[in-house]
């Protein structure tokens, strides 16, 4: 096989349209929907327009990950937590309008983040049993970047299966270590909320890395919800383990979803134009899920999907933008 | 449109639950906020949070009673702050 050097450096360098290293956002992306997968992963296509919820979480997570590096670093609360909210000010500041990001949501928006991080580091910040782990390197265990190899090979190309992401903290409890992350929804923090996360694709995959990452194998995951509110904000907390078996069936499945992206991707591979890349006849080899089109706020690309395959292409290039999703990139880089 | 508030009289204001004085310092360019600033939203934020789990402890429901919708979020897009009047 001839080599090529891929923009995408978690791809293939034999076999361009395979993903040879897979977090769990691409692995639920094709589990989800194998022609979601080709579009938002494969070919990088994401909607022009910013999705409030990502944006939303994405800020939370920034927050309390600034907050346990600053407390790791030997600010007190009130230190870090100040540090933290000017952070935010001014990550939710447009400079070139000369005002604040406007969500146009009534729930997710700059005054109830603002609040939501307030309320949740007061909560669960000052006086938290759970103990940021610090790294050899003398750095706190915050949004720690993880891979390693799979045990599964591609059985086109013969590359090993690497298994990737970035786990948001590592931290112990009692001498037991527990990989803590932070959710945030409208959503009630009720049986029906918790139940959704368990069992969980994400988790499946960070638990797996967590018996390979750390010194010590992890516990469990402890899942801290917030509920955004248009007047107040909710917190609770809760525990999530899976036991060997539990593991070892998340493991045997993955590698069966690692079969099927392998078979999509050599069909695809087949309808390569070397000059211009993919062509539209790639997408076949990423069958459609229906049922999965109106689930959680609807699939971004309902409405590609929704018209003739001689259009598609245009519509996407015409209504989304492009962008690389490289789980390799590591974080962690305060 | 907000009016500025002095920083002592707008901490008061705002640990007494008030939120004139977070609105106003949430309207301002974050560059130039001082450490008291800070305060002030902090201090407010606590000020409502009290005040809701004490209502709720009085037995009066506040969940998403709109108390959020007291502060002036920007509602016109695309315009620079200064045609806003902000």
């Amino acid at each position: 096989m001839t080599e090529v050097t891929p923009i995408n450096t978690s791809f293939s360098k034999l076999l361009p349209t395979l993903q040879i290293a897979v977090d769990s956002t691409s692995l639920g992306a094709y589990k989800t929907c194998p022609r979601y997968y080709f579009y938002n992963i494969v070919q990088g296509f994401q909607p022009k327009q910013e999705s409030v919820h990502l944006t939303f979480g994405l800020l939370m997570h920034g927050c309390v990950e600034r907050y346990h590096h600053r407390k790791a670093a030997g600010d007190g609360h009130e230190s870090a937590l100040h540090f933290v909210v000017r952070w935010l000010l001014v990550q939710t500041w447009n400079k070139d309008l000369r005002r604040p990001w406007d969500s146009g949501d009534s729930y997710k928006n700059r005054y109830t983040l603002l609040r939501t991080v307030v309320g949740y580091l007061d909560k669960y910040g000052e006086h938290d049993a759970l103990e940021t782990v610090i790294l050899a390197n003398g750095k706190p265990a915050v949004e720690l970047s993880f891979s390693f190899n799979s045990g599964f090979t591609s059985r086109i190309t013969g590359e090993p299966y690497i298994l990737c992401g970035h786990l948001d903290r590592l931290a112990t409890l009692n001498s037991d270590a527990y990989i803590p992350d932070v959710k945030t929804t409208k959503s009630e923090l009720n049986a029906r909320f918790w139940n959704s996360h368990n069992p969980s694709n994400q988790f499946g995959m960070y638990l797996t890395a967590g018996q390979l990452v750390y010194s010590l194998p992890v516990k469990g995951l402890i899942v801290d919800g917030a509920q955004v509110l248009v007047g107040d904000s909710r917190y609770d907390r809760h525990l999530i383990t899976k036991d060997k078996f539990q593991l070892d069936e998340w493991y045997k499945a993955t590698g069966q979803w690692l079969e099927r992206m392998e078979a999509s991707a050599e069909e695809a591979g087949y309808a390569l134009d070397a000059v211009t890349g993919l062509t539209k006849s790639a997408e076949s080899a990423y069958p459609m899920n229906e049922t999965s089109c109106s689930k959680y706020n609807g699939c971004e690309f309902q409405s590609i999907c929704s018209r003739s395959p001689t259009s598609r292409k245009q519509w996407l290039e015409a209504g989304f933008k492009r962008r690389v999703w490289d789980p390799l990139q590591r974080r962690g880089d305060i | 449109m907000t009016a500025e508030i002095p920083q002592s009289d707008a901490l008061k204001e705002a640990s007494e639950g008030g939120q004139n004085s977070l609105a106003e310092v949430m309207s301002r360019d974050p560059e130039g906020l001082a450490d008291q600033d800070i305060e002030v939203i902090v201090a407010s934020l606590r000020a409502q949070r009290g005040r809701i789990a004490q209502a709720e402890a009085a037995g009066v429901k506040v969940r998403g009673a709109g108390t959020a919708n007291k502060v002036p979020l920007t509602t016109v897009a695309d315009k620079p702050a200064g045609e806003l009047g902000l």
